[in-house]
């Protein structure tokens, strides 16, 4: 074994890991098809992805590139690995303790989670188009199966059409910029690309902004940021609740980090500890700027009129995207450094939302705001997780979402010129709370027809008190998550 | 531009020839319609029920499992040019390829094990 075969090996280690996993499920669903019904794929998950975890932990050396320049490792990447892993953990719990999903595909199920990890892994470290591609294609196509998971209903192979045509629309607009920009700057690496691009800032034809946007096409669909955003509400509404909590939180993730690598490596030039500079005439933080509003607004705008539940957060995290390419205005750390901290603020309290649904939706068979109804008063643990989730996703002091929103207007605050970006951000924090409020109206402000106590299972009484508590805790005590964010981000290829 | 000249100068012609020969055959041709002319070709047999009928999803996997193995058979081929001379620096190439294949065999068994290939 060359050095350089073994050094390869020994930085992909998490992802062999997790691929060891996901053939422990697969040789695992063949050969013993009777314990599938079991809780076994799930603890064979959450005891991978602590595994890959380590495995990243143990990494975590210096910043270098591997299998020739395709896969970065740093400390950026080594965040979002350990931000994917812990992610599909959490998912799988939620997803096998939701009755949606039916338990004769559960192994299946966790197949296609892992398998959508390793996808946003590979996305989170590209340094090569190539790779971005594999990892966007590996993410989108296994996310169309598990969209249209509940395949004998009309819903969710409904959402699983949308979301195909849509990915396939942009996965092909954007192998085209790919390959209108290798056939400007002769090469799919990003650090080639940016150093062309730097070098050769004079005399840039149009195609080059065009080949950029069709790039940003691409992993804009992932993160469902406009323009590439119409998919969300639809999909987010006909598949199962579970699914939805995954989508919303781990592909956001992988096309955020994947957006910061690209534009930041190709589109800038590194000009300090931490600091960028856009290459003249491609102005990115204007570009970013503008995005950032049009998607808020959409998000914010789109969500007010709506009765369906999780179609209010399916918007809700459109809009929530637009406050994170707020952070990316800067261009500098303290942005990327809120954007990560956000990330994690928002995991916690989206999968809690999602999950919440999920309950009620299980026991009252219904999304809407009806089913919600004096929920509050029926399950207090219920009540209180969803009204923590909810004040978090609005940004209200003392929880982390507001930290988070803190951070990211403090960090877009210190770029020169876009104050109007910070007043409309909060105009739109403010908009959210009315639809977000719409909910806790349903359930405390309700009363049902028939007051029922409700017996949630230990578990999802547990694992809605173990995703509140660090929503609360982080809005109070969120000094090592913000080092530990601010070293990844000095640790940036 | 004038080394696209000649592509679009063919292109014209093509289309022009595909509607000229269009348009003469339909001045041109007699038109006597019966019911039997106008009836759907099956081959030479008289056509029974009708055409409509759900298509089984079944031959789309049959399909991508086809199209799975075929890429899989392809990135085998460099591997087969370079696996002789390589094995004179040592077992990597082997351990590698057969790593690769185990992969596939497994993906394969778990395809036979799950008769994801009857039809019936």
């Amino acid at each position: 074994m060359t050095p350089e075969m073994m050094t390869n090996l020994k930085l992909f280690a998490p992802e062999i890991a997790l691929t060891f996993f996901l053939c422990t499920l697969f040789v695992y669903d063949a050969v013993l098809p009777s314990l599938r019904k079991t809780l076994f794929p799930l603890i064979v998950i959450v005891f991978g992805m602590g595994l890959a975890i380590w495995a990243t932990a143990d990494v975590a050396t210096g910043v270098q590139t591997y299998f020739s320049g395709m896969i970065a490792n740093d400390g950026f990447g080594n965040f979002f690995r350990i931000f994917f892993f812990a992610t599909a953990a959490i998912c799988a719990i939620v997803a096998y303790g939701s009755k949606e999903l039916e338990t004769s595909g559960r192994t299946e199920f966790g197949l296609l989670l892992l398998c959508i990890t390793f996808g946003l892994s590979l996305m989170a470290n590209a340094t090569h188009l190539l790779t971005l591609y594999i990892g966007i294609e590996t993410a989108s196509i296994l996310s169309f199966a598990m969209a249209g998971f509940a395949r004998h209903t009309l819903r969710g192979n409904e959402a699983s059409i949308k979301y195909l045509i849509f990915g396939a629309l942009s996965s092909g607009l954007m192998i085209y910029g790919f390959s209108l920009i290798y056939g400007y700057t002769g090469s799919l690496q990003y650090a080639e690309i940016g150093k062309y691009l730097t070098a050769h800032a004079d005399g840039r034809p149009l195609i080059v902004l065009f080949a950029l946007f069709l790039i940003y096409g691409g992993i804009a669909y992932k993160i469902s940021a406009f323009p590439m955003h119409f998919w969300t509400p639809d999909v987010y509404e006909g598949t199962t609740s579970p699914v939805a909590t995954f989508f919303s939180v781990g592909p956001k993730a992988a096309g955020v980090a994947a957006l910061i690598r690209f534009f930041l490596t190709a589109c800038a030039t590194k000009t300090g500890e931490g600091v960028w500079t856009s290459i003249p005439g491609l102005s990115l933080p204007n570009a970013v700027a503008m995005i950032a509003a049009v998607t808020m607004l959409i998000g914010n705008l789109s969500a007010i009129g709506q009765t369906n539940v999780k179609r209010i957060l399916a918007y809700s995290s459109i809009a929530h995207v637009g406050y994170i390419l707020m952070g990316l205005v800067g261009m500098e750390k303290t942005g990327l450094t809120a954007i990560l901290f956000y990330l994690v603020a928002y995991c916690l309290m989206n999968i809690g939302a999602f999950w919440v649904v999920g309950i009620v939706s299980d026991i009252k068979k219904s999304e809407d705001l009806s089913a919600f109804r004096g929920m509050g008063w029926s399950s207090p643990t219920l009540g209180v997780c969803m009204a923590v989730f909810l004040f978090s996703l609005t940004g209200i002091p003392m929880f982390s979402g507001f930290i988070g929103k803190f951070l990211l207007f403090g960090a877009l605050l210190k770029a020169p010129g876009f104050l109007w970006l910070a007043i409309f951000g909060v105009l739109n924090s403010v908009v959210s709370l009315y639809y977000y409020s719409k909910i806790l109206k349903a359930m405390y402000f309700e009363r049902d027809e028939q007051v029922v106590a409700l017996d949630l299972l230990p578990l999802h009484r547990a694992g809605l008190v173990l995703l509140a508590i660090p929503t609360v805790v982080l809005g109070l005590f969120f000094g090592p998550v913000i080092e530990f964010a601010e070293k990844a981000v000095l640790s940036f290829l | 531009m004038e080394n696209f000249l000649p592509v679009l100068l063919l292109l014209f012609f093509a289309v022009c020839l595909c509607i000229g020969i269009y348009t003469v055959s339909h001045i041109l041709g007699p038109k006597n319609p019966n019911a039997s002319k106008l009836s759907t070709y099956e081959c030479g047999v008289e056509p029974e029920g009708s055409a409509r009928v759900p298509f089984k999803t079944h031959f789309y996997l049959v399909a991508v499992l086809f199209l799975l193995f075929d890429v899989e058979g392809v990135f085998f081929i460099p591997w087969a040019i370079i696996y002789r001379d390589s094995l004179k620096e040592g077992t990597d190439i082997l351990i590698a390829g057969g790593l690769y294949m185990a992969l596939l065999v497994l993906a394969l068994s778990y395809i036979f094990r799950k008769r994801l290939l009857r039809l019936h």
